[in-house]
């Protein structure tokens, strides 16, 4: 007894010959379903490009003339109030949370303390510099007070 | 006058100066801490022996301050800042005897070394009374960096 199975290619066989069936018996619906789906592709690119252009106007429209007056009226706006209120609710954070880090950073950081070191140890260096000038300075003028004083002793 | 290696009065008394006040502060950290340590552990009065300890490393600080600095770098403290080096007269750094030797005829006659400085003024070499009987002298030390003009 054989086996009555259906297979794909044999369904797709199938319902192509049908469709061949159907325009064969009706040609005038066939020939209005194709020119109808020619329509509608037609329709959908023309209503696309339609948007499209809408869009581009739209857009161009807003960045030539809304953005800035709408730019010019919130600024003062953000100035006055909105900048101020972010800025008064941040730094709690920004002082509790942002500055210690930093602070934090800043001392372990092994380029913060060497910068530290030789600053310090520039102004110790140009203290005792000074300090060395000015003693030197003295030195001499001591000694040629002294030895003017000596002369004058002996020219008497 | 000429410029001198030889460092001069001023110089050298403010590097005394300095050094005497680094030597105060040494002297009174060494004789004041171990008492009041005592004092805030120990119920008990502060022992003889350890008044008698303290009072004999506030005698031996200066003249180890003095020595060992002496010996070691030529510069004290007070000599650091004011750019003076002690020497031997022949150029060598001083051994810890000699040294030892120049801090202890400085602080037992503290005030002759104070009048010896004096002569600094008179001697070409600007050497005091204390650097005649050491065979010292002393010297502004080099500097880094470019060299100035002395005097």
């Amino acid at each position: 007894m054989g086996t009555n199975t259906a297979s794909p290619g044999r369904i797709a066989l199938g319902l192509t010959a049908l469709t061949a069936q159907r325009v064969i018996r009706h040609p005038g619906r066939a020939t209005r379903a194709v020119l109808g789906s020619a329509l509608v592709a037609e329709s959908g690119a023309d209503a696309r490009a339609f948007v499209r252009e809408g869009l581009d106007r739209i857009l161009g429209w807003a960045s030539r003339l809304a953005a800035p007056r709408i730019i010019d009226e919130m600024l003062p706006h953000l100035e006055k109030r909105v900048v101020p209120e972010l800025v008064d609710a941040a730094m709690p954070l920004v002082r509790a949370r942002v500055i210690p880090a930093i602070i934090e950073d800043l001392i372990d950081s092994p380029l913060v303390q060497t910068l530290l070191l030789e600053q310090s140890r520039s102004v110790v260096s140009h203290a005792a510099d000074q300090l060395r000038d000015a003693t030197e300075k003295a030195d001499g003028r001591v000694e040629d007070m002294v030895h003017n004083l000596v002369h004058r002793g002996r020219g008497r | 006058m000429a410029a001198s290696p030889y460092a001069g009065l001023v110089s050298r008394s403010v590097a005394l100066v300095l050094d005497g006040l680094v030597v105060t502060l040494l002297v009174l950290i060494v004789a004041t801490l171990p008492e009041a340590a005592w004092s805030s552990l120990s119920p008990r009065t502060v022992p003889r022996w350890l008044d008698g300890a303290t009072s004999v490393i506030a005698i031996a600080v200066p003249l180890l301050y003095f020595a060992a600095l002496w010996a070691m770098t030529g510069q004290t403290a007070g000599g650091l800042a004011a750019g003076t080096v002690v020497e031997h007269r022949d150029g060598h750094r001083l051994s810890f005897p000699h040294a030892l030797a120049r801090a202890v005829i400085g602080l037992a006659f503290a005030p002759l070394w104070v009048v010896g400085m004096l002569f600094i003024v008179a001697s070409s070499e600007r050497r005091a009374w204390h650097d005649l009987l050491t065979h010292t002298d002393v010297r502004y030390a080099a500097r880094r960096g470019p060299a100035r003009r002395r005097g």
